[in-house]
């Protein structure tokens, strides 16, 4: 029997989603491994109401939030949070470092009070997370490979150097060198180090590795010219809820 | 002497070519060197000291193939590539590209011959440049070689005032080279080439003995405060040659490749039970600087350090292995 597998949305854009269905030329194929049963990005039915896989997009912002994927959580047997909103609070995050009746009534106006919000958490703040898929919005080649690992039963292999490596490889001209900042040298690779390889800086949007040297890395920044609290906003745009942003 | 003349250094690079054999040789991309295949002679530039990456990639692949397999019932289908490398010239490296084949050979050379490498060390000719400029980053002299070292050459040019190259041979391929392309070389009277001067600002050989003595040294931890993890120094090394082995499956079918892999990354040592016994960045710094003037002396009787200086140089911490070598206390402290 071909796992059942659901998408669920809580506070997110929806993109990595949308990047699942970009996946326009595996897609049958993934069709013929796992049956989709919930996916509102994608499909007008609910098929079912039991399912054996749950990607997660999004992160954790209301009281609601958090009842739903506690009963999603004990519904499923794979858990999968999915992008930078899911895995690592992303943009989310950055209310956090505001008082939330401020952001309450930035966003909703005068009727701000009968909107609920909490500080955003990543998913697994809340609950167990078997597996987890990076990036804003995530890569179809991490996809597939996490998606073929839990069809096949074996540990996904996820990146966990920082974007210098693959940057390197890309044999890209050091963003550091053309005047620019980058959080590189600390956020998780696996992207092939896209925005330097378009003239862009890395703005950590896949969360920093397991062992990152923060210090080392705010001591850069700081050497670029860039004040305490601009070394902050940087780190704070997708990784507000890490320790380094703190 | 043979000579080299500045002029005719295009016409010796078709030659090669036209003679249907690949060349690697420097090019420039967004203002800075690199060695690359390259189709016209046309495409070559030669820097004044030697290029961002190092020829090994060339003989070392960052990731390749060493089996494909295919599972149907009850059996597996295994299919191996064959291990056969066309002729190539490598021109313009210098000698501390080089000599670091010479070093690898040991390692690729040791309990199980690595087939590939071999394969591709067979099939190069190697042209260095010696140098007539350093930079601050150069340290060949302190781990015992000379900016006009021969080691794991086959030809070698020695810059000229005039600015052409006078030719040596190294090796019996070097000489078959020479003898090859004798119409792009000319004929002149000897004259001194111009070399440069390279100051020894460590000694990698004593080092090694107060490494051995000082394992629990608070050296590494001063320097790996700053390292990154990034890895650069490993990618640029010449000499650096670790890697692992990976498969990767698509349902019943898949590779397995070998790829470049990094002391400088936690997950280097990482075992499958979760202990990992290089935990912290002090104690990989450490392993990096034991394993090249202390470990590999002792195995192969060869320093794995050929002070190019792309380790310093290509750092955006400015961290390279001579900051440690020159923080080694002398002999009389």
């Amino acid at each position: 029997m071909k796992p059942k597998v659901a998408f669920f949305s809580f506070t997110s854009c929806e993109g990595c989603q949308l990047m699942f269905l970009n996946l326009e030329d595996e897609l049958l194929n993934l069709l013929g491994a796992v049956e989709i049963v919930k996916f509102r990005e994608a499909m007008k039915e609910v098929t079912s109401d039991e399912y054996d896989v749950a990607f997660i997009e999004g992160s954790i912002t209301t009281h609601s939030d958090i009842e739903r994927i506690k009963s999603i959580r004990e519904k499923t047997k794979i858990l999968v949070a999915f992008g930078a909103c899911a895995t690592i609070g992303g943009i989310n995050a950055i209310k956090n470092f505001q008082p939330l009746e401020d952001v309450r009534k930035y966003v909703y106006g005068e009727r701000w009070d009968f909107y609920d919000t909490v500080p955003t958490m990543q998913v697994d703040q809340v609950v167990k997370v078997d597996a987890a898929i990076h990036g804003c919005p995530v890569s179809k080649k991490e996809m597939l490979e996490v998606i073929t690992s839990l069809l096949l039963g074996k540990t996904p292999n996820i990146p966990d150097y920082p974007v210098c490596v693959e940057c390197k490889l890309a044999e890209n001209v050091c963003v550091f060198d053309k005047g620019m900042m980058c959080l590189g040298p600390v956020t998780r690779a696996g992207c092939g180090a896209l925005c330097p390889s378009y003239g862009n800086k890395c703005i950590g949007c896949r969360g920093l590795i397991t062992d990152p040297n923060t210090n080392a890395q705010k001591d850069l920044l700081e050497e670029k010219g860039l004040s305490v609290a601009e070394v902050l906003k940087e780190f704070r745009m997708f990784d507000g809820l890490s320790e380094v942003s703190k | 002497m043979k000579v080299l003349e500045k002029s005719r250094m295009r016409d010796l690079l078709a030659a090669i070519m036209a003679a249907g054999s690949r060349l690697v040789a420097p090019v420039e991309r967004e203002g800075s060197h690199r060695f690359a295949w390259v189709d016209s002679a046309a495409e070559v530039r030669l820097p004044d000291i030697t290029c961002d990456n190092t020829i090994k990639e060339f003989f070392f692949p960052r990731a390749e193939r060493l089996l494909t397999y295919k599972r149907a019932a009850n059996r597996v289908d295994i299919t191996a590539p064959a291990v056969s490398e066309a002729p190539f010239v490598v021109f313009g490296c210098r000698p501390c590209d080089a000599a670091a084949l010479d070093i690898v050979d040991r390692v690729f050379n040791w309990d199980s011959p690595d087939k590939t490498w071999n394969a591709r060390r067979e099939a190069a000719t190697v042209v260095t440049i010696a140098c007539s400029r350093a930079d601050e980053y150069c340290f060949c002299t302190s781990v015992g070689l000379a900016p006009d070292s021969r080691t794991g050459s086959d030809v070698i040019l020695l810059p000229l005032e005039s600015g052409d190259f006078a030719v040596e041979t190294v090796t019996d391929k070097g000489r078959a080279f020479v003898e090859k392309y004798a119409a792009s070389l000319s004929d002149q009277k000897d004259t001194a080439a111009k070399i440069a001067s390279v100051p020894q600002k460590a000694d990698a050989t004593a080092a090694a003995k107060w490494l051995k003595a000082n394992f629990d040294s608070g050296l590494y931890a001063d320097a790996s405060e700053r390292c990154l993890g990034c890895g650069i120094c490993t990618y640029y090394c010449p000499t650096c040659h670790c890697f692992d082995i990976q498969d990767e499956a698509d349902g019943l079918s898949g590779a397995r490749l070998k790829a470049w892999d990094s002391c400088s990354f936690a997950l280097f040592t990482k075992h499958t039970s979760g202990h990992n016994p290089r935990a912290d960045r002090p104690s990989r710094w450490r392993q990096r600087i034991m394993h090249k003037f202390s470990y590999y002396p002792d195995l192969f009787g060869v320093i794995s350090c050929t002070g190019c200086g792309r380790c310093g140089r290509m750092c955006p911490v400015d961290l390279g292995v001579l900051e440690t070598l020159t923080a080694i206390p002398g002999e009389d402290t």
